[in-house]
């Protein structure tokens, strides 16, 4: 009946959960690096990624002898692209991890709470939601910026502000069906206040949702602030970011298309991984879960299939 | 006489990604016509595994390791699929605990009663629908022209289970296995459920299964009894012999740990500790470490199923003083 | 029944009213409990027995304050909780517990066995200083029969009968007066029910605590209870001394009741008549008029169905209460049922 067949969990550290899933760890070793090509890329390969050389125009990848920098090829000012992905993360990052930490905390307190009380402060938040994903967000976005400066912190309360409503339906309904579980009852039983409440026993199990569809959500906040710079109200060059170099590279697509494909693996790259380590996190975090990953590693696929044994 | 269904030495293992457990270990019964066995047992002791082996419902995880299980003097578990499926309903028919899920919400009750007569005996439509009504009428559904058309979910729990048991006995099976049938109703409907299979019982003279963890309901409706601990029986005989004089300390334990009217708020003699985990059994007497007579001997031999009497048998090496006490 | 000086809890004239959906026409009342009467005294077991949907568990609801009753009163040493705010509404809640009846869906499985016990000092905070809260929570442990090593173990670490301790342990953390016992048996395997009846017993002479035992398995509650009360749908139909009313029922539904209740006694005394009810619990959307029992009664009358029965106490029997026009005479002591 108890699933715990080998080591008690919470006796093994987080750490060396990690280290024993070779997925979950790839995808945390490629996130620390991008942090790190963000945080100190700009100073190392600030000037590299700007300089133009035109006797270098459209190099392919791979071009032995043109020098270490344009291993990735160079774009049609010819500049090191491997150089400006860099530096581009760094833009990417202070963009896309703010708005959507942003829009997950606001939305998910939000909808923890709504869905926590029910009744009418449900409604009106669910109305609310439905009225902000009923714009299409880059129309929203289009006006704001038109109106307001173009600058990263206005990009980001708008990709911000567009997104809330994904975390406040996910959070919402988690947070209704746990508010009916016994646990919860007994809770109140006890004179837990709500807030109380919400933070003891909701969010710790609505968490592990939140942090997956935020990992899935960064891949569409880097698009987005692509798509806006693509019309010119993003980020402006000579900033750069991967969504605006997948925006530029889009019309060479045909001549040189490593100039688009390079950020676009990084994106992509980067929503795996986060979604990878999401999902390691899901399991890692829940005690009921946890002994699943100090299985060895071939028996695994199986485990689904364990219910159901009378 | 013998018996309708004999069940001789059947094991089920469950695949796990611990490995392998053994959930039924040499399960050994049998069960006449017109007669009432009862399968007793606690949670996760392989009762319910038993039935679905029996029936051939196994999930994906679970595999039949050995023995046999004959139905009039044929091993089902050697048949072919196609034939196993010709059995179910004439042959063996099963009553779940769960009447809601047991039935298809999108369908008409009447519609799912007329199934196994078009599909086992090619009736037409409405030779079968009247068949159903006909069957809906002898478990006792009041309107059962009209309530024909109704969807499970306009039934009661109690009607929905008087629906299943309609179409388990539908095609008259040999045996009919019950497996929890009343745990989930309410204590009135759940005498009138018992009723319904008692009479079904004597009049088509099946022979009925029934697996419960209730030892009033096994002392009300069962004729013979096999209690079952971690997987295999370890007592058996007439109810009213077990439950007098048991022979197996396990029944003991259970019959003591049932309030009685007579001893109010004094303390029940319970059995300690819990069961097993069936994926670290001890060696020996699966028993032995709740057991008030374990001894060393208890460690390392295990019981056999031994005749005590006539007609009844237990496993445990120090029967003789249970029955002397 | 208790007097007034032990008299801890005490209920009159409860009802509570739930809107439910009505498909698309919209929303039609379900009177859940309908002018509910109950004493418990100080260190008293009162057994609450009915079927699903007669409102016991509505009940044990409104009474740990997790729904408010449309009318009536609750008075708890003399004081209505519902009128309670802030501090004193706390040092209340502290006074009555629970015990659920799912020991899977009442413990959060992301705690481990010392944070559920000493989740009630987080809101309670004065009660037990930090610093001994470790040792409280060993104490606790001990108490219920669970080793204090377990407490850094979490629920599904521990089987069925394990984790009801657990929660009996977290309810009596808060050192409470009364605990309400929903079913708190019926999801536990035969052996360790009897395991869990006999720590219920022993706290109750150690503690002095009082219970209101709700559950549909009389046995169980024959065995635990002082007194006992039946209810059917929202009401109470007959309530008393435990062997008064199960030895001797006055109300009809009480007799069926004990008459269909499976018993070992079929065993030990051969064969018995028994009343088997027609029908099912009618629903308590729709429920009969007058007497909420008649349609389902062998005895019932017209005026059955005119007028609803008034609780009375038995002739000889003063703490005997059944609410119907036509009891069932006493059975004589020793004579077969």
């Amino acid at each position: 009946m108890t699933n715990s067949p080998t080591t008690p969990p919470g006796k093994v550290s987080m750490l060396s959960l990690l280290a024993r899933d070779r997925v979950a760890s790839t995808a945390a070793v490629v996130l620390v690096l991008i942090g790190a090509c963000a945080v100190v890329g700009p100073m190392l390969l600030g000037d590299l990624a700007v300089e133009q050389n035109l006797r270098a125009v459209n190099l392919p990848p791979f071009s032995i002898g043109a020098g270490w920098e344009f291993v990735l090829g160079s774009d049609s000012l010819g500049r090191s692209v491997a150089a400006r992905l860099v530096v581009a993360a760094g833009t990417t990052m202070s963009v896309a991890v703010p708005a959507v930490l942003l829009s997950l905390t606001v939305g998910s307190i939000w909808g923890m709470w709504a869905g926590f009380h029910r009744g009418r402060r449900e409604s009106v938040s669910m109305r609310i939601a439905d009225v902000i994903l009923s714009f299409p967000s880059l129309l929203l976005a289009v006006v704001v910026l038109y109106v307001f400066t173009p600058s990263v912190a206005n990009i980001i309360a708008v990709l911000a502000v567009a997104r809330i409503p994904i975390y406040l339906r996910t959070a919402r309904a988690e947070s209704a069906e746990l508010q009916s579980r016994l646990f919860v009852d007994a809770a109140r039983t006890f004179g837990t206040g709500s807030w109380a409440t919400i933070r003891r026993h909701v969010f710790p199990t609505v968490l592990p949702t939140l942090l997956t569809v935020a990992a899935v959500d960064f891949c569409f906040v880097m698009l987005t602030e692509s798509s806006l710079s693509f019309l010119g109200i993003g980020i402006q060059p000579p900033d750069m970011s991967w969504g605006l170099m997948v925006a530029q590279g889009r019309q060479e697509l045909q001549t040189a298309w490593w100039i688009a494909v390079f950020p676009g693996l990084a994106i992509i790259g980067t929503t795996v991984s986060a979604a990878m380590l999401a999902a390691w996190a899901r399991m890692a975090g829940d005690p009921g879960q946890r002994w699943r990953l100090t299985l060895p590693r071939r028996g695994r696929g199986k485990i689904t299939a364990r219910k159901g044994v009378a | 006489m013998t018996a309708t269904m004999e069940v001789d030495g059947l094991s089920v293992d469950i695949r796990t990604p611990g490995g392998t457990i053994r959930a039924v270990r040499g399960m050994s019964f049998a069960v006449h016509s017109g007669q009432t066995l009862a399968l007793l047992g606690e949670s996760g002791c392989g009762k319910s595994m038993t039935a679905h082996a029996v029936a051939g419902l196994l999930g994906p995880v679970a595999d039949v390791a050995g023995g046999e299980v004959r139905l009039d003097g044929v091993d089902v578990l050697r048949l072919d699929p196609a034939a196993r499926r010709r059995l179910a309903g004439p042959g063996l028919a099963i009553v779940f605990q769960d009447a809601l899920t047991a039935l298809n919400p999108v369908y008409p009750v009447g519609t799912q009663l007329a199934e196994p007569f078009r599909i086992h005996e090619k009736l037409s439509r409405r030779a079968a629908r009247a068949k159903a009504v006909e069957l809906m009428e002898r478990v006792g559904i009041p309107e059962p022209r009209s309530r024909a058309g109704a969807y499970p979910h306009q039934f009661s729990g109690g009607m929905r289970q008087r629906l299943l048991i309609a179409m388990a006995v539908a095609l008259r099976p040999a045996v009919l296995l019950a497996d929890e049938p009343t745990t989930a109703l309410d204590v009135t409907v759940q005498a009138q459920i018992m009723e319904l299979l008692a009479e079904l019982r004597a009049e088509q003279r099946m022979a009925l299964v029934l697996i419960t963890h209730d030892l009033a309901v096994v002392a009300e409706q069962a004729d013979h009894v096999a209690v079952m601990y971690a997987g295999s029986v370890v007592e058996t005989g007439p109810v009213a012999e077990v439950f007098r004089a048991p022979r197996h300390p396990y029944t003991r334990g259970l019959l003591d740990s049932v309030p009685s009217g007579a001893e109010r708020g004094g303390r029940l003699r319970s059995i300690e500790g819990s069961p097993p985990e069936l994926a670290s059994l001890p060696a020996g007497c699966a028993f032995r470490e709740r057991c008030p007579l374990a001894r060393e001997r208890c460690a390392t031999e295990r019981p056999p199923l031994v005749e005590t009497g006539t007609g009844r048998a237990s496993s445990c090496h120090y029967w003789k003083e249970l029955a002397d006490a | 029944m208790p007097d007034d000086e032990t008299t801890l809890l005490e209920v009159g004239g409860l009802t509570k009213t739930f809107e439910v959906a009505a498909g698309a026409s919209g929303r039609t009342a379900l009177r859940a409990l309908d002018g509910v009467d109950l004493t418990l005294g100080r260190g008293e077991t009162l057994g609450l027995v009915g079927e699903s949907g007669c409102g016991k568990s509505t009940l044990a609801r409104v009474l740990l304050l997790l729904e408010r009753p449309d009318g009536g009163h609750v008075r708890f040493s003399g004081v209505d909780p519902f009128t309670l705010r802030g501090k004193d509404l706390l040092a209340w809640r502290r006074r009555v517990q629970m015990v659920f009846q799912d020991p899977f869906a009442s413990l959060n499985p992301r705690l481990n066995a010392a944070e559920l016990i000493g989740e009630p000092w987080r809101t309670h905070r004065d009660l037990v200083p930090a610093g001994k809260r470790a040792a409280r929570v060993r104490e606790l442990l001990e108490l219920v029969g669970l080793r204090a090593a377990d407490a850094g173990r979490y629920p599904q670490e521990f089987s069925g009968g394990q984790r009801q301790r657990i929660g009996i342990a977290r309810a009596l953390a808060l050192e409470p007066d009364v605990i309400v016992c929903d079913e708190p048996v019926s999801a536990l395997d035969l052996s360790v029910q009897a395991q869990v009846l006999n720590l219920l017993g022993d706290l109750q002479a150690e503690l002095g605590v009082s219970y209101l035992f709700i559950s549909h398995d009389l046995t169980v509650v024959r065995h635990i209870a002082d007194r006992v009360a039946v209810m059917y749908l929202g009401r109470v139909v007959e309530s008393g001394p435990t062997e008064e009313v199960f030895g001797s029922p006055a109300h009809p539904y009480t007799a069926a009741l004990l008459s269909a209740a499976p018993s070992l006694d079929a065993v030990r005394e051969g064969g018995r008549e028994r009343i088997v009810l027609t029908g099912e619990v009618p629903s308590p959307v729709d429920p009969p008029s007058g007497c909420r029992f008649r349609t389902r009664c062998w005895l019932a009358e017209d005026r059955c169905a005119q007028v609803a029965p008034v609780a009375e106490a038995r002739p000889g029997e003063p703490a005997h209460h059944a609410a119907c026009h036509l009891p069932l005479e006493p059975v004589v002591a020793g004579a077969p049922r």
